[in-house]
């Protein structure tokens, strides 16, 4: 027995001694960002790069989505759920060299809750408007006061934009080069090309990280990146990859793929307010005429994970519902023909799509031909670049249907504003995203949630295709790299590369 | 020539104002605003809002324009909304990529498509012009991204040449990897450029050589080699020196192909970055500098031509 301990120990100091320091890798994402302050700035790239990479928050949210320490060690939260006091960690340092303080949360968290953002440029207040008051009884503990119970509290504070840097620190110097306390401090941003992080040498957690550099590398295009990837230039595509690059690589042993579930839903949004998507009957034929089964075989490759409502299947409080409304093509004629709509009087609207996103695009084009192929439906295609997308249909909702992939974790709560760009108005929505909010446990919470996720299928509020992949690959040399896609970072901390 | 050349950078300085007109006129019409592009979809209307007043979007089109105007004037092309930097900086750096590329594959293309177009000329009809015909045909109509791939896959991933793949982080400060990294872009834009040259050199020695003074030239009992080279080419070389000039204006926009296959970032991704990011002031100078190049570039053509013909003359 002695002598298998022994073993066993041995074994775990080899692997130990397996993981080297040093080493630099090259990480291939798809766009650039215009910041990378996450504060100031929206965008999942930016988040992907410094989330627990350059900048950390009292909590995060590691690769399986749990919300676990960070610059806080511990947490208590009061039973009325009115009060989280937090204990920081002690000993940081930022990476310009001064001290992490209570200070510095609290000004971090009164300017994110102050609702003028033009004096705080920062996004988002909303988020932070439950916040009564921000205290710090003595330098180890900061705590919040909240007006009403919030069940998503600690998510807020797990966010990208919750994110800490120090408190004197100009707005426009943190946009072009963040400052904050984790493994990595963010070296260089070569405008077109690439940014550089070089490892944090007073990172608070001893022996990490592994990398002394680790460059982000942009490169749109996928077979670009694939070039990039066989010829030894990148060491890692980070997500984006195309699924018949997957194909290729996977057949290739000096490389991995790696594909999971993250947070990302392909949402067919429609517009609910008007004509002829205001009409139940005519959302719910338009989820019936979609095999959403044809659409990951045929368009990803079997890449990508069925789903019925706004949430994958990794999130919290996640109900099954991807065989809701599932395929049936003579229901929808039914329903149709209900509605008044006939093969020789089809329903013709158009259906809008950015040309920037490829797994979006494909999607909703043989979503398109899907519905086109039923009958009573003429259903054209336009595309157009994001930015027109974005201004036509996000925020003017002058559409008809459209699809898009939504990156956010935990972002039904879009359901329940009127104005966001599906403009679905449903007090009963409302009604349940609220009970979640305040529910007085994760039990109750969870229910409300189950039940909006329910209401918004049968409400066929949209159609939520698939569960975007989480799609990448990585040259074999590359060790550790994270095994799960529910946090907003690609956190490399950990990451050690074979010489 | 002196009064020629004042008066032609007068006119040109007039065509380069209308440039900047239209383009700040087109990019009022298509939908899209900055802020957005830099916020993209999870953000407020009120951090939209925000946003917008730092960006000083908030102020009327016309005084936005007469604004950048005057900073033109001053010589300052302003700052960049997208990446909050002096734009001279970024047009600078960009240009310091791209017109290597461009000049190096005008370069080989010449180099490779004189000769060519010369032999095929003279054996206009035999299999070696059926052949020169099919393989420009082929140099044309490839698309330039999947060349690129191609030859990604020829030289680096079969045949294991030490090129990387896209523009090395760093930049000029790895000269060496920098060049490196050049090598199969040009190849890529001058196989194209050579394809299309060599037709070009082609029909114009042809052409040439069916005139008279060439026949005279013959009749005299010249040497076919100087009746071709000195004789034919000095004639020939007009139509192919307009071509060149406009083709390197051309190419440093065009290029954005073979940038996005290579991961360079030129001149072309700029501009590319700059329109779909809406960042008007970027968009504004990017276009002021091509269009300034091909003003200079058409210049040149037109002082080279009394160079190449004496027949011309800008007294």
């Amino acid at each position: 027995m002695k002598r298998w301990l022994l073993i066993g120990v041995l074994a775990l100091v080899g692997l130990a001694w397996a993981q080297q320091r040093g080493g630099s890798i090259t990480i291939a994402i798809q766009t650039e960002p215009a910041a990378w302050d996450p504060t100031q700035v929206a965008g999942a790239d930016i988040s992907r790069v410094v989330y627990d990479n350059v900048l950390q928050g009292l909590v995060k949210r590691n690769p399986k989505g749990e919300i676990v320490p960070s610059l806080a060690t511990r947490w208590v939260v009061s039973n009325s759920g009115l009060t989280y006091t937090f204990t920081l960690r002690q000993g940081v340092k930022f990476h310009d060299g001064s001290d992490f303080t209570a200070q510095d949360v609290l000004a971090k968290f009164n300017r994110a809750r102050n609702p003028d953002t033009r004096a705080s440029g920062h996004l988002r207040p909303d988020l932070y408007r439950d916040i009564a008051s921000i205290t710090s009884p003595n330098p180890n503990t900061v705590v919040f006061s909240l007006r009403q119970p919030n069940n998503d509290f600690l998510f807020i504070l797990s966010r990208p934009e919750s994110l800490i840097g120090p408190r004197n620190r100009p707005l426009a110097e943190q946009r072009v080069q963040p400052i904050g306390t984790g493994p990595f401090r963010f070296a260089a941003w070569e405008r077109g090309v690439a940014v550089r992080l070089e490892r944090n040498p007073n990172y608070y957690i001893q022996g990490l990280p592994y990398l002394d550099r680790v460059n982000f590398r942009f490169l749109g295009d996928g077979d670009a990146q694939l070039a990039g990837l066989r010829a030894g230039d990148l060491d890692v595509i980070a997500y984006s990859l195309l699924p018949e690059n997957a194909v290729v690589l996977s057949r290739d042993s000096n490389f991995k793929v790696f594909s999971g579930s993250g947070t990302a839903e392909a949402v067919a949004g429609f517009n609910n307010s008007r004509p002829p998507f205001n009409d139940v009957r005519v959302r719910r034929a338009i989820t019936l005429a979609i095999n959403k089964d044809e659409l990951i075989q045929g368009a990803m490759l079997g890449y990508g994970t069925k789903i019925g409502s706004m949430r994958s299947p990794g999130e919290a409080c996640y109900v099954g519902l991807s065989n809701f409304n599932a395929y049936n093509p003579d229901e929808a004629r039914r329903l149709l023909a209900e509605a008044g709509f006939t093969n020789q009087n089809p329903l013709r609207f158009t259906f809008n799509l950015a040309a920037e996103f490829p797994y979006e695009r494909r999607i909703g084009e043989a979503l398109v031909a899907q519905l086109n192929k039923l009958g009573p439906l003429q259903v054209t295609i336009q595309v157009t670049d994001f930015n027109t997308w974005i201004q036509r249909v996000f925020t003017q909702a002058d559409y008809a249907m459209t699809i898009i992939g939504h990156v956010e974790a935990n972002d039904i709560g879009n359901y329940a504003n009127p104005r966001y760009y599906w403009r679905y108005n449903s007090p009963r929505f409302q009604q349940l995203f609220t009970q979640y909010l305040r529910a007085p446990n994760q039990t109750k919470a969870c229910e409300a949630l189950a039940a909006a996720q329910r209401l918004l299928a049968e409400d066929a509020a949209g159609v939520w295709v698939m569960s975007l992949p989480a799609l990448g690959a990585y040259r074999a040399r590359v060790q550790n790299w994270p095994d799960g896609f529910l946090s907003p970072g690609i956190s490399v901390a950990e990451v050690w590369v074979r010489p | 020539m002196l009064a020629y050349t004042v008066r032609r950078l007068g006119l040109a300085l007039v065509t380069l104002w209308l440039a900047t007109l239209l383009v700040f006129g087109a990019l009022l019409l298509i939908p899209g605003n900055p802020a957005q592009a830099i916020l993209g979809i999870e953000a407020t209307p009120a951090d939209l809002e925000a946003l917008e007043a730092r960006l000083g979007l908030d102020k009327p089109p016309l005084e936005r324009y007469i604004s950048w105007l005057g900073g033109i004037l001053r010589g300052d092309l302003g700052q960049s909304i997208r990446y909050e930097q002096p734009i001279s900086e970024l047009i600078v750096a960009r240009l310091g990529i791209t017109l290597p590329i461009v000049v190096a594959s005008l370069l080989l293309a010449t180099i490779l498509a004189v000769p060519i177009g010369i032999l095929a000329a003279r054996k206009a009809g035999s299999p070696i012009d059926l052949g020169v015909s099919v393989a420009s045909l082929l140099g044309i109509v490839l698309p330039s991204f999947w060349v690129g791939l191609m030859f990604i896959y020829i030289f680096v991933v079969w045949l294991k040449l030490p090129l990387p793949t896209s523009f090395p982080i760093g930049g000029w400060e790895n000269p060496e990897r920098a060049l490196a990294a050049l090598v199969l872009p040009v190849l890529t834009v001058a196989l194209a450029s050579a394809s299309f040259l060599v037709r070009l050199v082609r029909g114009s020695v042809l052409e040439v050589l069916s005139q008279e003074f060439i026949r005279t030239a013959r009749a005299k009992g010249l040497a076919e080699r100087v009746v071709l080279y000195k004789h034919a080419l000095r004639n020939a070389a007009l139509p192919v020196v307009t071509v060149l000039g406009l083709e390197f204006a051309s190419l440093l926009i065009a290029t954005v192909v073979v940038e996005t296959v290579f991961g360079i970032p030129g001149l072309g991704s700029l501009s590319l970055t700059a329109i779909s990011a809406r960042d008007y002031p970027l968009v504004q100078g990017v276009v002021l500098v091509i269009a300034a190049f091909i003003v200079l570039m058409n210049l040149l053509v037109d002082l080279l031509y009394g160079l190449l013909d004496p027949r011309v003359s800008y007294a």
